[in-house]
């Protein structure tokens, strides 16, 4: 079914990414139903930010006035949104989302999706791409995004790369895996 | 790639190299930290009376402050010292040196593992420029002598083999063995990169008897370490930087009722823990290296950020530049870090710089698959070029201004400053009292003894006469203890040098100078009646 769905034109896939968009865009809370912009749900709530840039531009003796600028403006939004998202995909938030086991079969599932149609491959990574940018837009992590865009994505993901997996390392560590998710 | 062409990238990557590594050295960091100022004045002892700071004859392990520093840096950077005097040249030069040296020869390995001149050139030119390299080798840092060993190290070895040199297999077990004699790192380190290398290359290794030899003089040459470790179990550096001597661990492990399974889980979660911190992008590519206060967001990576995607698809693409040597650059890959993660504290670069270079490959082959990709696609090379530029020179304005800037109490500022303006008045005087205090409300507490004698070039047979109480030092001139002004009586011909945050409450003493730090903020006074 899946790959049927993948084999309609471009432009469902691009009316997909923008529901992805939206969803993602309500599930952080980012925006309150119906159009209600939550400022302090994101990172330009951080004062911080705006400090630095001002400090940093006074310092820069080095640089006359109206050149700095040029090196410290708000562009480190963009800067901090990456090292949030990035900071996300930790070996730890991973083993917590999907044990470290399951990154193999992932990974294994990543490069066979590689392999599939354009349409296919635009979804996925699409699907994938604003909903980390949404991650690493908001202060915190929303968990509603996760649980409801990038689950099942994993979860198909997961099943393209079992079929390759050799089954004896996989369950090796999936033992183990589940061992250090035990909590005493 | 033309004769010319690769000419002209050596030369370009070799004065990238010397000028991020020499330019500035005694002023960026901004003054010899704890660590360096200790290996620096056991160099200078250790010239003039073959013993350290605390009266240990030629030691192979240095006492230090309590954190018992590995010999061989103290050892290379003695005739420097000798040679070029009491200053930050002499103490920081070898490790610039070294890490200079230590890009060309990733380069060479490269080209020995490849055969590929492109990605060699790119190797070095990504290290060249990585700001983690460039920081370490910059200071007075064991872990970057030792760096330079273990690569050297594996090049000899893959270069003997490949050119049947047997003179060359030799050194490279010397060469991994003096790595071991540099940091502490490489203890765990080097035994599991030779396992890896002989599992991996066991036919090649078993054919040649060298081998054999290679692996005998390893050993040989580590016996005297060994025996000194032994022998000096209790107090050595493994012992007091192990993850078991993290208060949390060593009280869960205290625990009675728990059995050694759950015992066991928990340290494997809690290592599992720190490799998740040491290998956590974020960490690599935005705002590992910590050059700036933690909430400020213009924080650097270990690596220019542009080059993250580089990592990730280079990641992918090992096998295809290293078909021979694929299983042992992911091998080299994974157990960099594991040491570093089986030690307790906070994330720590220098215990971790070994990952420095085969996270440098694997960006140098995520660099050659993109370059490859786009072709002729000269605009989006051109982009991509830019890019990197731009944040280079970004990473440039905030280590050379605004590090030392903003960190010169990180740094102990101000000793070295203290030290030249008494260096000439120093007769006038017939005590010299420092409070061993500093920072905002006399929070840390630093080692004046190591910088007034250093950079004052005191005999150091005058420091190892000291006496030593729990809170004070005497030697010389000098006392070194917390001055209380409730209690204290000044004295005429006493000089009292005092963090700002213990200025007298006396107005018969009279201020000499002031030090202030890098950002213009007072750090030390001086007083006397």
């Amino acid at each position: 079914m899946i790959k049927i769905f993948f084999c309609y034109r471009r432009w469902i896939v691009g009316i997909g990414l923008l529901s992805i968009f939206l969803a993602d865009l309500y599930l952080s809370k980012v925006i309150l139903w119906p159009f209600q912009f939550q400022i302090e749900t994101t990172i330009f709530a951080n004062k911080h930010i705006e400090e630095a840039i001002l400090q940093h531009q006074q310092d820069a003796l080095y640089l006359p006035f109206r050149l700095r600028p040029f090196l410290f403006n708000s562009l480190i939004y963009l800067y901090y949104l990456l090292t949030h998202l990035v900071s996300f995909l930790s070996i730890s938030n991973i083993q917590q989302m999907v044990l470290l086991a399951n990154l193999y079969p992932l990974s294994l599932g990543f490069s066979r999706l590689l392999k599939h149609s354009l349409s296919e491959k635009l979804f996925i990574m699409g699907s994938l791409g604003i909903t980390f940018f949404w991650i690493g837009f908001s202060r915190a992590i929303p968990e509603a995004s996760f649980l409801v865009i990038v689950s099942p994505i994993f979860i198909y993901l997961l099943l393209l790369g079992l079929g390759r997996i050799n089954l004896k390392i996989y369950l090796t560590l999936l033992t183990l895996s589940l061992l250090l998710r035990l909590k005493f | 790639m033309t004769k010319h062409k690769i000419t002209a990238v050596v030369v370009l990557i070799t004065v990238l190299t010397l000028v991020t590594r020499l330019v500035r050295l005694d002023l960026v960091p901004p003054h010899l930290s704890n660590d360096e100022i200790s290996i620096a004045y056991d160099a200078y002892s250790i010239t003039r009376t073959l013993r350290d700071e605390h009266n240990h004859f030629l030691p192979l392990s240095f006492q230090s402050h309590g954190t018992y520093k590995a010999p061989l840096t103290i050892y290379l950077t003695s005739p420097l010292v000798f040679f070029l005097g009491n200053n930050d040249y002499s103490a920081r030069l070898l490790s610039a040196i070294l890490g200079g040296l230590t890009v060309m020869i990733l380069g060479l390995l490269i080209y020995e593992l490849s055969h590929n001149c492109l990605l060699a050139l790119i190797s070095s030119l990504v290290l060249s420029i990585a700001p983690w390299h460039i920081y370490s080798s910059r200071m007075l840092l064991e872990s970057n002598i030792a760096l330079f060993f273990v690569v050297l190290g594996i090049y000899l070895l893959f270069y003997g083999y490949h050119q049947q040199k047997n003179l060359a297999i030799i050194g490279s077990y010397f060469s991994l063995a003096l790595s071991i004699y540099a940091y502490h790192t490489e203890w765990g380190f080097v035994p599991l990169l030779i396992l890896v290398l002989w599992f991996f290359y066991r036919h090649d290794f078993a054919k040649k008897p060298i081998s054999y030899l290679g692996a005998s003089l390893f050993l040989l040459t580590l016996l005297p370490l060994l025996i000194d470790f032994l022998h000096n179990l209790s107090w050595s550096r493994a012992g007091t930087e192990i993850i078991f001597k993290d208060p949390y661990v060593a009280q869960y492990l205290a625990n009675q009722s728990l059995n050694i399974l759950q015992k066991g889980l928990f340290v494997v979660n809690f290592i599992l823990g720190n490799y998740s911190k040491y290998t956590d992008l974020g960490y690599m590519f935005f705002n590992g290296l910590n050059l700036l206060p933690q909430e400020d967001p213009f924080q650097v990576g270990l690596f220019l950020a542009p080059l993250l995607p580089c990592f990730i698809i280079g990641f992918f693409h090992i096998k295809k530049y290293f078909p021979e040597h694929t299983k042992f650059i992911y091998s080299w890959v994974i157990i960099s870090p594991l040491v570093p993660a089986l030690t307790w504290g906070n994330v720590n670069n220098v215990r971790n710089l070994i990952s420095v270079i085969p996270y440098s490959i694997i960006i140098a082959v995520g660099a050659l698959v993109i370059w490859s990709f786009l072709r002729n696609n000269l605009f989006l090379k051109a982009g991509a070029v830019c890019l990197i530029v731009v944040f280079f020179v970004y990473f440039l304005a905030i280590y050379y201004y605004h590090f030392p800037y903003e960190n010169g109490v990180n740094y102990q500022y101000g000793y070295k400053q203290i030290a030249q303006y008494i260096k000439p008045i120093y007769s006038q005087f017939d005590k010299i009292v420092v409070d061993p205090r500093f920072g905002d409300y006399n929070m840390y507490s630093g080692v004046p003894h190591l910088y007034l004698s250093y950079y004052t070039n005191l005999d150091p047979h005058l420091l190892l006469k000291r006496r030593e109480t729990p809170n004070s030092l005497f030697f010389d001139k000098y006392e070194m203890r917390p001055i209380n002004w409730n209690w204290e009586i000044p004295k005429p011909s006493y000089l009292y040098i005092v963090p700002v945050s213990n200025l007298p409450t006396s107005e018969k003493l009279k201020k000499l100078t002031e030090i202030n730090l890098p950002n213009h903020k007072p750090a030390f006074a001086l007083f006397t009646l």
